[in-house]
């Protein structure tokens, strides 16, 4: 780093910035939910969503700094030296940058730290997502020192702080008539949470992002280093152009999915030796807990023929549409010798029924299909359990597949013979796993020939 | 007085904050009924425009040189105090013109109850950070309460964590918004803003 930017990071605002960035950025992910302390892709969308707060902040500091010389009324001398304008004023921007930007890493890094000691993922996908944050929070400074430069008024940092709120604040409250989202939609930094651990911010959320701090980058950068008025114009309209790349490129206006599917997120990490259990790998960090549980069974499943030999967390190739029960069709999504389950990580931090999940409807309830009679798919788990009861607390894709009262169904199943009984639950799990569901408490009372 | 008040606001650079100010709300109340049928603007919005409509006029708290100005033998705590009143009140009649010009930023209530709380909160960071840093803490505060409305019913925590996003009738968001007036509209009438060097406040930093 040059002399000259070593003494506007001490003397100017810079590390002040820094600071205020630092500490609102690390208080913003200390005060989240814990779900993001293990999950990577989740941490990428709250390190987005901080720079609702960070970039006006970003804003303000730059246009603190870029007032300075007008409100000095400094600018004539400094002028009249023989050095080009883009050459007095790199120091200050640099300083002011990689104190901002600076700090912001420190912050990500730590938090990387906490994600890879507690999880078991860090992708590609989701540090592109948050590189593109800081050119964003850059491109703030940038604009803020460019229109502090070009209008030294007191009140200019905490009106553009307040601005920057306002206009995402628009964009995510104003709804159209027909219930769309306005263009204003695409410039909030407030994003959704994923729909699932493996979903990431889409090549179109990122890229409409990456449009505008690139604009604000132009933009402040003209807009400071621009000697005449005709430059200066120029950063407005790099702004301009910014935002309506974001605008047509955004997926809040362009209908285009928020989110994609994270496939090196997906990726099965599997024991070694004995039944195969796989998870994927933002759950790796997990399998201690479900392997004992998925082949215990494993174990129970083996009474009925052709059972299966593996278990693998059951993963979809879609995002997530808000509703669960989208995943599931009319068409199974089994692979011989295996028994998909779902992992509930909804409020708690292990899924403690992974077993019970899947003995429930004999290993048929993440097969992909629209089930139905909680009853009999109750029955056959508990069945299999061995027990009076299966202890399934966990809803399955927004169903709940634990009737309050299954013992009936239970009770007549027992009353058949050991052979039939066997016969009735294979059934069961062979009709299930062909989407065949209208009939699954007939099949298991014996009121059905299937 | 009169003379003085036209100089003092002068000084202050009072007309173009207030026009900014003005100009601010008025660009948010259009935009908001141009793209909306619905004169009731949500709460994260109306927060955020009240906020809006207090942040140019920060500036105004601190003049170019207290020190020098101190100098002048007038008795400053009530001058200060009626400046900070004057911001809310200020503030408070933007949003309500706006509303009755069909555009409501928040219920009569929450508009004073938002706007008493947030000048509290400006003058207690003019008074202890200087009045070009006092927007820092309402703009955190005010944003981190958009970024997690979702989040704003609750316990009493909650409600003072999210104080400018509760409903009428939430009694520990008065409370503080109570608490910050006062504490703020006392501190800065008693202390001003901190005195900076006279080449810190040549730089404007």
């Amino acid at each position: 780093m040059s002399g000259p930017t070593l003494i506007e990071l001490r003397r100017s605002n810079a590390r002040a910035l820094g600071l205020v960035v630092a500490v609102v950025a690390a208080a913003w992910f200390a005060g989240q939910t814990g779900h993001w302390l293990r999950q990577w892709n989740w941490f990428a969308v709250m390190a987005t969503s901080a720079m609702f707060v960070l970039a006006p902040l970003a804003l303000a500091g730059g246009a603190m700094l870029g007032r300075r010389d007008g409100r000095t009324r400094a600018d004539e001398l400094i002028g009249s030296t023989g050095r080009p304008r883009w050459q007095r004023v790199t120091p200050g921007i640099a300083a002011l940058t990689v104190a901002t930007t600076v700090a912001y890493l420190l912050v990500l890094s730590v938090a990387a730290v906490v994600v890879a000691v507690n999880g078991s993922y860090l992708g590609v996908a989701g540090l592109v997502s948050m590189l593109v944050d800081l050119v964003v929070l850059a491109g703030a400074v940038w604009v803020g020192i460019g229109v502090g430069r070009a209008w030294p008024a007191p009140m200019v940092p905490p009106a553009l702080a307040v601005i920057g709120l306002v206009v995402q604040l628009a964009g995510d409250t104003i709804i159209g008539p027909d219930g769309s989202a306005t263009p204003l939609a695409a410039l909030s930094m407030l994003v959704q949470p994923p729909g699932a651990d493996w979903e990431t911010a889409s090549g179109a959320a990122v890229l409409s992002r990456l449009a505008l701090g690139l604009g604000l980058l132009a933009g402040g950068g003209l807009l400071t280093v621009g000697a005449s008025r005709p430059v200066r114009a120029g950063g407005l309209v790099a702004v301009a152009a910014g935002v309506a790349v974001t605008m047509a490129v955004s997926p809040a206006t362009a209908s285009s999915p928020t989110n994609r599917i994270d496939a090196a997120a997906q990726r099965l990490v599997c024991t070694d030796g004995g039944p195969q259990v796989c998870v994927t790998a933002v759950h790796a960090y997990l399998l201690p807990s479900v392997v004992p549980q998925a082949r215990a069974a494993l174990t129970k499943l083996a009474k009925l023929p052709d059972a299966p030999t593996r278990v693998v967390e059951w993963h979809p190739d879609t995002v997530g549409t808000g509703d669960d029960l989208d995943y599931l069709g009319d068409t199974p999504t089994t692979e011989p010798g295996t028994v998909f389950f779902r992992l509930d990580l909804a409020d708690q931090d292990v899924d403690t029924d992974v077993e019970a999940s899947i003995l429930n409807g004999a290993g048929t309830t993440a097969n992909g299909c629209r089930l139905q009679h909680p009853d009999a798919l109750w029955a056959a788990g508990a069945w299999l359990a061995g027990g009076d009861t299966l202890d399934v607390k966990d809803f399955v894709f927004g169903l709940k597949l634990f009737p309050d009262d299954y013992r009936p169904v239970l009770s007549t199943l027992r009353q058949a013979p050991a052979t039939e009984q066997l016969r009735r639950v294979t059934a069961l799990r062979n009709a299930a796993n062909a989407c065949r569901t209208t009939d699954l408490t007939a099949i298991l009372t014996g009121k059905s020939a299937a | 007085m009169t003379r003085w008040t036209v100089l003092y606001a002068r000084s202050r650079r009072l007309p173009a904050a207030i026009a900014f100010s003005a100009v601010a709300v008025a660009v948010a109340a259009g935009v908001w009924r141009l793209l909306s049928d619905d004169p009731v603007t949500p709460a994260r919005l109306a927060v955020g425009v009240g906020l809006l409509a207090l942040a140019p006029l920060i500036p105004t708290l601190s003049g170019d040189d207290d020190a020098l100005e101190s100098t002048a033998a007038l008795p400053w705590p009530p001058r200060r105090a009626a400046h900070l009143v004057a911001l809310f009140g200020g503030a408070v009649a933007l949003l309500t013109v706006a509303a009755a010009l069909g555009c409501e930023f928040g219920t009569g209530w929450q508009v004073v109850r938002n706007g008493a709380g947030l000048t509290g909160l400006i003058g207690l960071g003019a008074a202890l950070t200087g009045a070009q840093l006092a927007w820092l803490v309402p703009v955190v505060w005010t944003g981190v309460q958009a970024m997690g409305a979702a989040a704003a019913a609750g316990g009493v925590g909650r409600q003072l964590l999210f104080w400018q996003l509760q409903p009428d009738g939430s009694r520990a968001a008065a409370v503080l918004a109570a608490a910050l007036a006062v504490a703020g509209l006392l501190t800065y009438a008693i202390r001003g803003c901190p005195r900076r060097s006279p080449g810190e406040a040549t730089v404007g930093q």
